[in-house]
């Protein structure tokens, strides 16, 4: 039920974003042609309300297995970043609007339990490993 | 396409490299936290190794290995010890101070005097350089640029105009600019100007995440530039502008693919340590070392030919989604705990994104790549 409640708010961030994200590429150009008559960024637009409507449906089966959740989710990040893309490097300062899809991604990867990810490291070792010092 | 063997010399290189890799993964997330405290980081071997490899030998002393030496020029040569730099951290590759961009187009269009001047400036191992090409609201598209160089009198040029997402920006001491000095297409002009001119105004923007680079935004006022500051004017029309730019631009694409690579594997360096039975891990491994070939294939072929930047498109659009799809799929094996455990990874995760807005995005590279096609630069499964 959660993760339903997750997805649709993560959609509802999407949507408003990509609103935001049309409205900019309407007025923006590029060798004199609006980007959003542009065929990259039309088809980037249309993907996204693909995934969109998908996420819509599917948040409507409450009792849904949790690996079809987890890729329902990816998906949803994966369309954000999509998102992202169209505000190019201006998206990428942190009071940009669009930092609200990064957040989104990360409060799904931090809330949905992943049950598959069992083994720990070799050594056994539990707590907060160091890997990030080494690892060559 | 043929493929690089890195042979004795590279092999060291990039030995070199990987050996410093490590410290600067320990620094990189006090960098992250702090872009602009750098005391802290300017002892670090591989900025020293940077350094060497960016500088003409005739204005430093180039790295030496055995009897090997690396001197700046090469993108072969770079790329090799980009990538195993920012499988240590990329951010810490983006903050080493010395010539970067700006170096790259100096050594291509400068007189003597001039690389003489900029190198000077940068050689002291605290300094850095910004390269300011890119102006608010117009992103790639660089012949749309605004910022104007006006004569004023005979050899005194004044500089206006704002500059923004520029690496080093709010740091710099000394860099280029691109300005205009007329309408047409090849009156586009690169300038050295020093921070400390009058009307320079800089400020720091908070990006998301690659924060070594350190971007900000320029607004230039007034800007006194001396004739003799502007660059290529012993060089034929055709050649000073927006042309020097692009060559730098070739020159760079690669380098972000690098950068891309080194993140990737960073990326998977940790899954390796914390879950080395992680499903997709060889999966992973082989793309991004697939990425690393064809990033350096890339290198040799600009090293052969400056214009060549077909498999530098190739290479960057590859790498950049290897990179991102390296760093899914490392939080996907570590769990929902994984970026809390390891703050490294949710700083690559942010990283990761910078490179698709640096140097050109995916789709304007995959513009570059059809052009090549359609021009019939490129034939599938043979040389173009």
């Amino acid at each position: 039920v959660r993760a339903a409640a997750l997805t649709a708010v993560r959609t509802g961030v999407l949507g408003s974003l990509l609103d935001a994200a049309v409205e900019r590429l309407g007025t923006r150009t590029f060798g004199g042609l609006p980007l959003i008559e542009r065929q990259f960024v039309a088809g980037a637009l249309a993907d996204v309300v693909v995934e969109i409507e998908l996420a819509t449906g599917s948040a409507a089966q409450p009792d849904a297995p949790a690996e079809a959740v987890r890729a329902q989710h990816e998906r949803l990040t994966e369309a954000g970043w999509t998102v992202t893309r169209l505000f190019g490097a201006e998206g990428y300062v942190v009071d940009h609007p669009v930092r609200s899809l990064h957040l989104s991604a990360l409060t799904a990867d931090l809330w949905l339990a992943r049950p598959d990810v069992t083994e720990r490291r070799p050594n056994g070792t539990e707590g907060r490993p160091n890997g990030t010092e080494g690892g060559r | 396409v043929t493929v690089v063997e890195l042979d004795e010399r590279l092999r060291a290189l990039r030995g070199a490299a990987a050996e410093t890799a490590g410290e600067l993964r320990a620094h990189a997330s006090a960098l992250d936290a702090e872009p602009y405290e750098m005391k802290q980081h300017l002892g670090v071997a591989a900025f020293d190794l940077i350094r060497r490899c960016t500088t003409p030998p005739r204005f430093g002393d180039p790295l030496r290995l055995g009897r090997f030496s690396y001197a700046a020029g090469s993108s072969l040569d770079t790329l090799v010890w980009m990538v195993e730099l920012a499988r240590g951290d990329a951010g810490m590759v983006l903050a080493a101070p010395g010539p970067s961009l700006a170096g790259i187009l100096v050594d291509q269009l400068g007189d003597e005097r001039q690389q003489e001047f900029f190198h000077r400036a940068v050689a002291d191992g605290t300094t850095w350089a910004f390269f300011a090409v890119t102006e608010p609201g117009r992103g790639s598209d660089a012949s749309a640029m605004e910022s104007a160089l006006t004569a004023e009198a005979p050899g005194l040029y004044r500089l206006n105009g704002t500059k923004k997402y520029i690496g080093n920006g709010a740091r710099g001491a000394v860099g280029v600019v691109f300005a205009r000095t007329g309408g047409g297409p090849l009156s586009i002009r690169a300038a050295l100007v020093e921070a400390a001119a009058p009307g320079f105004r800089a400020r720091e923007l908070e990006t998301a995440g690659l924060r070594g680079a350190a971007l900000g935004e320029i607004a230039l006022a007034d800007v006194p530039v001396p004739e003799e500051r502007l660059l290529a004017g012993h060089l034929p029309p055709t050649r000073r502008g927006l042309w020097g730019a692009v060559r730098v631009f070739n020159t760079v694409r690669p380098q972000v693919a690098a950068l891309a690579v080194g993140t990737g594997l960073a990326c998977l360096d940790l899954v390796r340590t914390e879950r080395p039975n992680a499903p997709g891990l060889e999966a992973v491994a082989a793309r991004l070392e697939a990425c690393r070939a064809l990033t350096l294939e890339a290198g040799a072929a600009l090293d052969r030919d400056r214009d060549d930047g077909l498999r530098s498109s190739a290479a960057k659009i590859a790498a950049v989604a290897a990179a991102r799809e390296a760093g899914r799929w490392a939080v996907r094996s570590l769990g929902p705990a994984a970026q809390v455990d390891h703050p490294l990874l949710e700083k690559w995760l942010r990283d990761v994104s910078a490179f698709e807005f640096m140097e050109g995005t995916s789709d304007i590279q995959r513009l570059n790549v059809a052009r090549s096609v359609t021009r019939g630069r490129y034939r599938t499964g043979g040389q173009p």
